[in-house]
């Protein structure tokens, strides 16, 4: 059974992902499998309690397990340790207040979980040994632990940001309007959980600190670490080996970077951190309460809106997570015109571990308030759904459009991928069918608004390139772009080949390397292809012209290698940002919008709630379609995960604020055969700010999938007599509360 | 105790309390098994014990004593893949790659006892193996290529 | 922490009769799927460990009465004709384990017996078959019927220096179902309903699987509910994944739907 069978199909210069054998036959290198010799573990000793002084941690007991090196808790860390910096910019430019954080808290704990002690140790056991070992006597405070309570009784203190959007007179429509209604939406918190959690190798050489990392940001992490453990950003190298899946999680800020460094630089020795299951499940994001009001016409045009939202984002963190908030509160009103706006949101920390960037980053949760408040007007006037959505669309000559947030909408033509959508889906018998429209702002900018006067202008983050010729005949392109696993490295290759003349196996890119790749984001808000891949295109575009004067014909292997024994390498760096036009009334913000249209068809089991999804259909548009297959993958992956949200991820707490959802077995992400095939379709509106024209891929169908999924369970609800849908995840206990009772 | 893996004869020394995939990434540098989890629910540490498609974060190390252990390395090679490794990868049925030991060595299982597998038996088969990236639709088509392919 | 990989049962019995003599609590595995990363994490605190996987106890006998040991997964359950004609009860069961093919080749019914989690799949299925468990120990066997040996979620009356070595499932061709809501494929089970003859046995609505007889086809809905509002309060189950009264809403359904299977079976 295990002998290979010669595959007379098998090959490789046709499969999507060259070189990729070594994921299919188990030899890729991930971030566990970096085993430097005399390596230490560290493991990390975690709060029990919600939110409590802390009255004393005693190491000593650890100190005497065996095999345990070095214990350090708060007070000690703190003098080795600056404060750690925010991460994407001052919390100001959101509207949020700014507190000092430290790695290791030494007086106070906000969360269970919050590290307060790290331990590195001969073995991964011998540390956790340790680090259990360590004792910590609390002193119970209050605890906020959810919106509900804060709404209850809300006490400024707790609010770290507000947000506001507001266009128009929506007070005054809301009072005169003839139709109009109220709903509340709530949105459960969710996490990321990538199979491979996070991890990390720190090797201090007593000059310089080599930190290995799985991780979407290495140029980010070392400017951290630089700051934290106050040393010069030239003496730390970020290495980032293979990553497996990212979707936020692995963006700079958790307090474990620099802990770990810390410790190898004490103890001398490299110490590796590997995030166990139940660490990875602590971290979370997308939770949201909203208290809406509409007004419509009677023809279903939406005439206002007023939304009231509470964000609860855990504990305050630098790291980026708690940011979504502000993305959530500015996509409003996402696909559609509402002439008179009023979002209103508060940012509420709470005693629940901090959130972390999460895929989708805030822009789900406006679209699924607004799929459903569309769906809500179509119920209220009879219309179709299709139709109501059809009269609210920005159409193509709205845009470019500036959203009432001052997020500028570059491109799209929503209603043709609406219409597409509904002819590409099969129809099949269900009980309930749900659309979504949803539009993703993408590329980075997500401070967007008007600029205070006498502000400097913010403009967008260039990522880089350098393209060079190697003397084994081959091309290396070096680019700031990592890749999380999603495979944009096949795209970068392809365009680097596409622009040299070569086989994309002439070329050799290096990706998440401090030392060699120039700065770039790593890999965010969908910026690799479309930004980064117009930084390579750059960069092989001069190393072309270059070749092309020196006369040396086209490039092979042989002319490549003659071309650098006479001129060397010939590196050329190009660096790129797309070139939205100036406005110095608005900050920079997202340079292009992905849009989409979904239709979901679900079963609803009425007697259990049980929801079923019978099919999922997606017309997709992200610009110009660079890779088509990894285009559909980003969206296979976003629509299930879209799925899992809707359905049954969820990121429960129990009354102390443990986590309850600590394993797969808990947190329930979709399985092979929970889902259907998707169906997807493409539409291509270029971007008009980006060279190659790509608007980029993967945040969007999360958002889509999950509204279009709500929605459908709605309309099977509807069918029966249930009351409406207004908050995922929709497991069957939601789903048959909203059931009518039937006598059996 | 000795212990046969991917073909070559080991012998290993491991604590009481390690599992089998501790011993295989620790002791013997295998990188073909992985920790995702440690319970169960992802699959990646999944290898062949005698034969048996089993997760290795479950088996407590003595118990495979003179065991026969195979895992993804040992399918094939890249000038000669097995069907199942060839299907992935022209289906692109990956993104990050974690999660092939348990997905490949799932539908191996499956290919040996039901050639010719329903689109519902290979979603069933599959369900052992966590993929966050990929929302199973090519893995799915990958098993469909691979059982044509025999 | 010793972990004794018994080559024998005795060898096994005489492991457990040495930790339970010295005080201690030993654990025994079976498939290992729950207790083995429980162990790994920490929370299932274990002295002594005694694994079976090497002791050969994985025959699985079709007589008059079907015999599995200790060892036999959910995989064989599922392949065996015999089990397929005259258990199909249980191979309808065991067909449906989650955790794809590792988990059914690895997962025991006698594991699951032992664990005795309110959510599992096996225990009404079980219990409905009257299944019998064979318990060893050093000093003796005994046989016990599943449903006595079930005491309270995560307790069995099993004695330290106990184990079970296998069960007797007496044959059931014909007139059973068995119907699980779960979830998701990831849920656990959050109830169960096996249908036989005069009786259905729920799972996931008590602390141990509850027997409910059942006087007339007609009248499930209405002994269900009776049964379950005599519950007394602190045996009602709940967990993560539902309230009591969900269960209490659904579990008259489900056990409709295992009676309706059972009578297309006949």
């Amino acid at each position: 059974m295990m002998s290979a069978v010669n595959a007379a199909a098998a090959d490789p210069a046709r499969w999507p992902k060259r070189n990729a054998f070594e994921f299919a036959g188990g030899t890729a290198v991930f971030i566990d499998d970096v085993r430097p010799s005399v390596l230490l573990h560290m493991a990390v000793v975690r709060s029990s309690r919600a939110h409590a002084r802390l009255r004393r941690v005693d190491t000593a007991q650890a100190k005497a397990v065996p095999g345990a090196v070095r214990v350090l808790e708060g007070r000690e860390a703190s003098l080795h340790l600056r404060p750690l910096p925010y991460q994407f910019g001052d919390p100001e430019m959101i509207g949020g207040r700014r507190i000092v954080l430290e790695a290791l808290p030494v007086d106070e704990v906000r969360y269970v979980g919050e590290p307060i002690a790290i331990v590195a140790a001969e073995s991964p056991r011998a540390a956790r040994r340790a680090a259990a070992a360590v004792v910590v006597d609390y002193e119970d405070l209050p605890a906020l632990l959810d919106a509900r309570a804060f709404l209850a009784d809300p006490d400024p203190i707790h609010v770290i940001a507000e947000n506001e959007v507001v266009s128009g007179a929506a007070d005054e429509v809301l009072r005169t309007a003839e139709h109009r209604f109220g709903a509340e939406f709530a949105l459960g918190r969710s996490s990321t959980a990538p199979i491979e959690p996070r991890g990390y190798v720190a090797a201090w050489d007593g000059t310089r600190l080599t930190v290995h990392a799985t991780h979407q940001q290495p140029h980010q992490l070392r400017t951290e670490l630089a700051e934290v453990l106050d040393l010069p950003a030239h003496a730390i190298r970020v290495v980032v080996p293979n990553v497996g899946g990212a979707f936020g999680l692995k963006m700079t800020g958790p307090v474990e970077e620099p802990l770990v460094c810390l410790l190898s630089m004490l103890c001398g020795r490299p110490v590796k951190w590997i995030e166990s299951r139940a660490e990875c499940f602590l971290g979370g994001g997308r939770e949201q309460l909203h208290q809406v009001e509409v007004a419509h016409a009677a023809d279903g045009r939406l005439l206002a809106l007023r939304d009231q939202v509470v964000i609860p984002v855990g504990a305050e963190a630098v790291s980026p997570g708690w940011r979504q908030a502000y993305v959530s509160t500015a996509s409003f009103p996402t696909a559609y015109v509402v002439p008179h706006l009023d979002i209103r949101s508060r940012v509420v920390a709470t005693n629940l571990p901090p959130w972390h960037s999460c895929r989708g980053f805030g822009k789900e949760a406006p679209v699924f308030v607004m799929e459903r408040i569309l769906d809500m007007v179509a119920r209220r006037t009879g219309l179709d759904p299709a139709e109501v959505r059809r009269r609210n669309l920005l159409r193509p000559e709205d845009l470019p459009h500036r959203m009432a947030s001052g997020y500028r909408m570059d491109s799209a033509d929503l209603p043709t991928v609406l219409n597409r959508v509904l002819e590409l889906d099969g129809g099949a018998e269900a009980d309930g069918v749900g659309i979504a429209v949803e539009v993703t702002p993408e590329g980075g900018g997500h401070a967007g608004g008007r600029s205070r006067p006498g502000a400097t202008p913010t403009v967008a983050a260039p990522e880089a390139a350098a393209v060079l010729l190697r003397s084994d005949g081959q091309v290396e392109v070096r680019t700031g772009v990592t890749n999380p696993g999603g495979g944009n490295d096949i795209a970068l290759v392809r365009l680097a080949a596409g622009e040299l003349g070569l086989s994309p196996d002439s070329i050799r890119l290096v990706q998440g390397d401090t030392d060699l790749c120039p700065p770039g984001t790593g890999n965010a808000s969908s910026r690799g292809v479309a930004i980064g891949g117009a930084a390579v295109v750059l960069a092989a575009r001069a190393l072309a012209d270059t070749v092309s004067r020196l006369g040396a014909g086209p490039l092979t292997e042989s002319t490549i290698a003659e071309l650098v024994v006479r001129y060397g390498p010939l590196e050329h760096v190009r660096e790129y940002r797309p070139d939205p036009p100036e406005d110095l009334e608005y900050r920079y913000s997202y340079p292009y919008f992905s849009s989409g249209a979904y239709v979901a068809r679900v079963d609803v089991d009425r007697a259990t709630g049980r929801v079923r999804l019978r099919s999922l259909t997606a017309v997709h548009d992200c610009g110009r379609v660079i890779e088509p297959v990894l285009v559909e993958g980003q969206l296979h992956g976003a629509m299930a995960m879209g799925v899992g949200l809707a359905l049954s991820e969820e990121s429960r707490f129990d009354a102390r604020g443990v986590l309850q959802a600590s394993s797969f077995k808990e947190y329930l992400a979709p399985r092979a055969n929970d889902l259907p095939d998707f169906v997807i379709g493409h539409h291509e509106t270029r971007a008009p700010h980006t060279l190659l024209g790509a608007k980029g891929a993967g945040e969007s169908g999360l958002g889509g999938a999950l509204a279009a999924i709500a929605n459908a369970v709605d309309d099977a609800l509807a069918r029966c007599g249930g009351r409406e849908v207004t908050s995922i995840p929709l497991d069957p206990p939601t789903v048959l509360a909203l059931l009518p009772e039937v006598d059996q | 105790m000795r212990l046969q893996v991917d073909g070559a004869h080991v012998q290993i020394d491991p604590d009481p309390e390690d599992t089998l995939v501790d011993v295989l990434r620790d002791e013997l540098g295998s990188t073909a098994v992985r920790v995702g989890c440690r319970n169960g629910d992802c699959g990646t540490c999944t290898a062949l014990v005698d034969g048996q498609c089993v997760k290795t974060c479950l088996v407590l190390a003595g118990r495979a004593e003179g065991a026969r252990v195979e895992t993804l390395a040992s399918l094939g090679t890249e000038t000669n893949p097995h069907p199942v490794q060839e299907a992935f990868l022209a289906e692109y049925a990956f993104q990050c790659g974690f999660c092939l030991p348990g997905m490949i060595l799932s539908a191996v299982t499956l290919l040996a006892d039901t050639p010719s597998p329903s689109d519902a038996e290979i979603r069933n088969a599959l369900s052992g193996n966590l993929c966050r990236c990929t929302g199973y639709v090519n893995a799915v088509r990958a098993v469909r290529r691979a059982a044509a392919a025999r | 922490m010793t972990t004794t990989f018994a080559r024998s049962l005795d060898e096994a019995l005489t492991a457990l009769a040495e930790s339970a003599a010295a005080g201690a609590k030993p654990v025994v595995v079976s498939g290992g799927t729950l207790c083995v990363p429980a162990m790994v994490r920490g929370e299932l605190d274990a002295a002594d460990v005694v694994d079976l996987g090497r002791t050969g106890l994985n025959t699985l006998a079709v007589g008059s009465v079907i015999e599995l040991g200790a060892l036999v997964s959910y995989q064989q359950v599922i392949s065996s004709p015999r089990v397929r004609a005259e258990l199909p009860l249980l191979h309808r069961m065991a067909s449906g384990i989650t955790g794809g093919i590792q988990i059914r080749n690895q997962g025991t019914l006698v594991g699951a017996l032992c664990a005795a989690r309110p959510q599992s799949d096996a225990l009404a299925v079980l219990v409905a078959l009257q299944a019998e468990a064979v318990v060893v120990s050093a000093s003796g066997t005994r046989t016990a019927p599943v449903a006595d040996l079930l005491v309270s979620p995560g307790t069995t009356h099993l004695a330290a220096d106990e184990l079970v070595a296998g069960l007797r499932i007496p044959a059931c061709l014909h007139g059973t179902g068995y119907v699980k809501l779960k979830f998701a494929e990831s849920s656990w089970p959050v109830v169960t309903a096996a249908a036989v003859q005069d009786r259905v046995v729920l799972g996931g609505v008590a602390g141990t699987p509850q027997v409910v007889p059942l006087p007339s086809r007609r009248e499930v809905r209405a002994a269900v509910v009776d049964h379950l509002d005599a519950l007394p309060t602190e045996h009602r189950w709940a967990d993560l994944r539902a309230p009591w009264a969900y269960r209490r809403r659904v579990a008259p359904e489900i056990a409709a739907r295992a009676v309706e299977l059972a009578e297309e079976a006949r």
